[in-house]
């Protein structure tokens, strides 16, 4: 199924797109995966999850370039190491920032996606013991988790998750059939659709944002990247830091397993753990910049993709805002994330994990092109790009229902997804509250009838028990935070200082 | 380029800060979560409950608008407290110069209010006209209107924005064979 034409076309296209997204300063892989949502609609399901896998991992990649040439983070994964990057680029060593950065995010990639064959089967094993009480707990667990580490503040995360997990619950009730929020529209009775709402909350809001920020507009004056004969040096240098490339693979995998954290969780973590080891780490983000930092968090932020993958496939809980949206696309699709894709799907699996390999191989070329015409991607005149980027979304959300009330929902979402921004209110838990909301109220409603009303249940059983404790870990873990600072602590500084 | 200049862009599109733009109150989003978890408890009480059961279609929604209240009202009670807070330790210098800043983003920033409800007005206009100038028509208009009211020369808005429309036509329409508003062309 990957080696078809037309999966080898959509990879080598939405590789081109992810780079390209990722390298304008301001457009994050969420953005980029919100517009490739029509697109994905009428593929085939293994073409679909292939767009959003190479797509995500490119702009992932990419968003160092506008890091290293105006110090302007692409994607929020790689503000950690922005200052490294910028300083490096303005004392000529362009390329070896941002080609470092490509070799430790594809090697880090592999890492991830090796982490991902190796645990996802043995958790989806695991799951197949799974109850809805237990399937209960892991999806108020991803959700929890959600909300615990999402930046800024953890009410404005709860308020989020709870706008979220209301859209689910428009239309046609999951136990009786009967329907709730429609107020006699047609329209919602088979509730609000998923595209719209995704392309309003990332598409429009961005661009809103983008046109009250015209000081990003101005074409950027941006040093030289390429001189000749610097990629040898590149290769040495990468070489010299490989535990530092291990370490932060690993970090990564780690990290981006968690449910509810993502890349830029990862890239802050690592680059916190790698200032605190470094010899050199007092140098970190002063004077001429280290390569160091950049290893460390890009291999970080893209094993963890990698790795985001192992709850979205082993329980169907997503692990950051693109995973979500892939499992949204996949339940379109027909296909449910979970355990049976271990025992019914395995073709699926498979196609999955190879093209984790294909799009971190395929980024090393692909990133070298787009490096090397950065200084023309990063001039892209920004009227021409938002005005194509609000075409984009209408035609986007048209062609899911052909109608004009999914362009009116893409509206409507994107004056709320801008005023949550504005108001530092997180979006991802909005994608997971909508993903998650059916299977929490599907699984509760279940266990409920079938025990006739006892919610004991939900904890006796050993599973639920355990879940049940993480559940209650992690809404501890700001407390944790608190008492025992360290590696979090200086994640917080330094997220503090990048704000400032 | 100036390292001034660099991290002023840097902070404006910063993901957490939206560029330029004073955030609105917490204190509307504490209203808003509250009112509005109130309304969604009050609604799904008036669903119905199957005989003898008491889980019914309004428990789910029930405990969203719920939570939705509470977190909206801790968010208020915390709100206060800093006010409060703020009060006790705000020098009349700091909040002086802070007026001032505000008083110069406001006034930058009015104008590009435009440029968002130009944008938002587009999609408004494609809702209403689409199905009666068809969408090459429509998205022409679009394209070519928001070009030149983002700042792009007439001679090249017009270039871009029919080529892009029809780049786009060809997309949804031929290849992916989405039924596009045909409108008067036929």
């Amino acid at each position: 199924m990957v080696g078809t034409v037309e999966t080898i076309l959509v990879i080598l296209i939405s590789g081109f797109f992810g780079l390209l997204m990722g390298a304008l300063p301001g457009m994050t892989a969420t953005l980029a995966v919100a517009l490739l949502l029509p697109f994905t609609l009428f593929m085939d399901p293994v073409p679909a999850i292939a767009a959003i896998i190479t797509m995500s991992a490119m702009a992932i990649f990419a968003g160092d370039i506008p890091g290293a040439l105006l110090r302007i983070p692409g994607t929020p994964s790689s503000a950690a190491y922005v200052d490294d990057a910028y300083r490096m680029t303005q004392n000529g060593k362009g390329v070896l920032a941002l080609g470092g950065g490509l070799l430790a995010s594809s090697l880090g990639g592999l890492f991830g996606t090796a982490v991902l064959i190796l645990f996802a089967p043995a958790i989806g094993a695991f799951a197949l013991q799974f109850t809805s009480f237990e399937y209960f707990w892991v999806a108020v667990l991803g959700l929890t988790t959600a909300v615990v580490i999402s930046q800024g503040s953890q009410l404005k995360g709860g308020i989020s998750l709870m706008i979220g997990l209301l859209i689910s619950t428009v239309g046609i009730d999951v136990t009786l059939g009967i329907p709730r929020f429609t107020f006699g529209s047609a329209e919602l009775t088979a509730g609000i659709s998923f595209i719209p709402v995704m392309i309003g909350l990332f598409g429009i809001s961005q661009v809103m944002i983008n046109l009250l920020s015209p000081d990003s507009w101005s074409s950027p004056n941006v040093s030289e990247v390429w001189p000749k004969g610097s990629v040898g040096l590149l290769f040495r240098s990468v070489w010299k830091l490989r535990t530092r490339l291990l370490s932060g693979s690993a970090i990564g995998g780690a990290v981006g397993s968690l449910p509810g954290a993502g890349s830029d969780i990862a890239a802050w973590v690592a680059y916190a753990v790698t200032k605190n080891t470094s010899k050199r780490g007092h140098l970190f983000g002063r004077g001429k910049g280290e390569i160091e930092p950049i290893i460390g968090a890009s291999s970080a932020n893209n094993s963890s993709v990698g790795a985001a993958y192992i709850p979205t496939l082993a329980f169907g809980i997503p692990g950051d805002t693109v995973t979500a949206i892939l499992v949204g696309v996949l339940l379109m699709k027909g296909i449910t994330p979970g355990p049976e894709l271990f025992s019914s799907d395995t073709s699926t699996l498979y196609s999955i994990f190879i093209l984790f390999i294909i799009a971190n191989i395929l980024m090393v070329p692909l990133g070298l092109v787009a490096i090397r015409a950065s200084t023309y991607i990063v001039n892209i005149p920004r009227p021409i790009l938002l005005t194509t980027i609000v075409s984009i979304c209408i035609v986007g959300s048209f062609s899911v229902n052909n109608t004009v009330f999914d362009i009116a929902i893409m509206l409507l979402f994107g004056i709320l997804g801008y005023f949550l921004t504005v108001t530092k209110v997180p979006l991802a838990p909005i994608v997971l509250g909508i993903v998650l909301g059916p299977i929490v109220e599907r699984s509760f409603m279940q266990s409920m009838i079938a025990t006739g009303g006892d919610v004991t249940q939900f904890v006796t059983r050993p599973i639920s028990l355990v879940l049940m404790c993480l559940v209650v870990l992690v809404l501890m873990l700001p407390l944790i935070r608190k008492v025992f600072g360290g590696v979090f602590s200086g994640v917080g500084r330094m997220k503090m200082r990048e704000r400032l | 380029m100036s390292p001034q200049h660099v991290d002023h862009r840097q902070r404006n599109v910063d993901s957490e800060e939206v560029p330029g733009v004073k955030p609105l109150s917490d204190g509307l989003l504490s209203i808003a979560s509250i009112v509005g978890g109130i309304a969604v408890v009050l609604y799904s009480t008036t669903l119905p409950t199957p005989s003898g059961g008491s889980f019914g279609p309004g428990l789910f929604p029930g405990i969203v608008g719920s939570l939705s209240a509470l977190f909206g009202f801790v968010l208020g009670v915390a709100l206060l407290a800093q006010i409060m807070a703020r009060r006790e330790d705000r020098t009349s210098l700091v909040g002086e110069r802070e007026a001032l800043k505000a008083s110069e983003r406001r006034g930058r920033l009015s104008s590009h209010w435009w440029d968002v409800a130009a944008a938002l007005g587009a999609i408004g206009f494609y809702i209403l006209l689409a199905d009666v100038l068809g969408f090459i028509v429509t998205i022409s208009v679009i394209q070519i209107g928001l070009m030149i009211k983002f700042g792009s020369k007439i001679r090249w808005s017009f270039v871009i924005g029919v080529i892009s429309t029809l780049i786009l036509y060809a997309v949804f329409e031929q290849l992916l064979l989405i039924q596009l508003p045909d409108g008067f062309i036929g």
